[in-house]
């Protein structure tokens, strides 16, 4: 091997970059050449002064602390923001009680509720945004941390992220899966499946979707579908919109 | 992964094992610890703000880079419409004459100071114009592969090669020589 053949691998050869062949080539010819020899000792230290400059830079002790601050402030901006849907659902709230001055008691609100003795609907909803009351289980173990088998569901769009038990207190058991979808498209999607009769619907709007009786509404932010199918009560709960998300339920 | 309401703790908890790479890259990249943080702050509120067009199972560690450089691109732009006041610092001057001479004379940021880390090496990095410099940091501080760089900067891989190559090059003069300036120095510069 030249120099000149050499000189050019120097740089592959030292990022990993050359197969075991041609680095047995390189790293002959350095230890023959001397002034490839000068180049390689060359580049040997300019990767000691970034390891050295790599370790010596120190982030900042509180820099975290200060964009967790930032972040914060932005997610309150976003929240009360006019364009944001939650502020623009407030606004319209707002509207009605002036308008129709009826009082609203709690469970106006109530869309769909877990049996007696059991967070409100708006709280199982809400669930799906948080990891309160959540026990993570992988899909294997589910059935077997919530009592019951848990019925496949299908949904060839999305792919599962992440599957837990919602207990809330030690009688009710509920699997809880979280999807993102698998195509190109955003949209996030929380379903949950417990025995017949747990999750019941008060409110929403009663629609027939395929061979499904499903009571659809919308609740704050989000789209929500429960319905009752093979003994078992299901509740979508997703940011897409709710014809969407009502397509989603017919494949399911 | 956490939903809706938790969305920003999901963001943080996903991206905070990033910010020692990012405050590095920015460091290195501005030369300025200050320009750093702000930087580095800057580019956790773009990314939460988009944080929803973030593809799971992609690198996030290369889309969080890649939003890191366009916010020091902004940044540099900014500043180069300000005008910049000079101090009257002899060592200042020296440097201002040498960058007037490479594309690194483009950013105002890369203001050297008597505390900065290894100002050689950051010296040396300042002769080197933003094309030469931000696949040798990339390479170098976050050790990424060829194609990874190709894919983050956007062009080929053979690129990212010969760059890495002229970079370096020109680096090792800088510090086995010392000093600043040289015409052998600009004419790798040249493409």
């Amino acid at each position: 091997m030249k120099c000149s053949d050499a000189l050019p691998l120097l740089d592959l050869l030292n990022d990993g970059a050359l197969d075991t062949k041609d680095s047995a080539l390189v790293l002959d010819h350095i230890s023959k050449c001397e002034s490839c020899h000068a180049e390689q000792a060359s580049n040997e230290y300019l990767r000691a002064k970034f390891v050295e400059a790599k370790s010596d830079t120190a982030v900042p002790a509180d820099l975290m602390n200060r964009i967790s601050g930032k972040l914060k402030d932005e997610e309150r901006l976003v929240r009360l923001s006019p364009s944001s849907n939650k502020m623009r659902g407030l606004l319209a709230l707002a509207a009605c009680i002036a308008l129709c001055a009826i009082p609203l008691t709690q469970s106006s609100f109530k869309s769909v509720s877990v049996a007696e003795n059991h967070p409100s609907a708006d709280s199982l909803i809400e669930n799906a945004t948080t990891t309160d009351h959540i026990e993570l289980a992988s899909n294997a173990e589910i059935s077997q941390k919530v009592g019951y088998t848990i019925k496949k569901v299908n949904l060839p769009d999305w792919q599962l992220q992440r599957s837990g038990v919602f207990a809330n207190d030690a009688s009710t058991k509920i699997a809880r899966f979280e999807f993102a979808p698998r195509a190109n498209f955003q949209g996030k999607l929380t379903c949950y499946q417990a025995q017949q009769g747990t999750i019941s619907a008060n409110n929403g709007t009663l629609i027939t979707i395929g061979d499904k009786q499903v009571r659809v509404g919308q609740h704050g932010n989000y789209s929500y579908g429960v319905w009752t199918q093979n003994e078992r009560d299901y509740l979508f709960v997703s940011d897409l919109s709710l014809k969407e998300l009502e397509n989603v339920i017919s494949k399911a | 992964m956490k939903f809706f309401r938790n969305r920003r703790k999901e963001f943080e908890l996903a991206t905070s094992p990033l910010l020692k790479d990012l405050y590095r890259m920015a460091y290195w990249r501005l030369g300025s610890a200050q320009d750093a943080e702000d930087v580095v702050q800057e580019t956790y509120l773009r990314a939460y703000r988009s944080f929803d067009t973030f593809k799971t199972g992609t690198n996030l560690k290369a889309w969080m880079i890649r939003i890191l450089l366009n916010v020091v691109n902004d940044t540099l732009a900014k500043r180069a419409k300000q005008p910049i006041i000079l101090p009257m610092d002899e060592e200042l001057e020296e440097v201002l004459t040498v960058e007037d001479q490479s594309s690194s004379a483009q950013d105002p940021a890369m203001n050297l100071t008597r505390n900065e880390l290894h100002p050689d090496l950051m010296s040396a990095l300042r002769q080197l114009p933003s094309t030469l410099l931000q696949p040798l940091l990339l390479r170098e501080l976050e050790e990424m592969q060829y194609g990874d760089i190709a894919t983050l900067l956007d062009i080929p891989v053979g690129t990212v090669m010969s760059r890495l190559f002229r970079a370096r090059r020109i680096v090792k003069q800088k510090l086995t020589k010392g000093g600043f300036g040289g015409t052998e120095v600009m004419n790798y510069e040249v493409q």
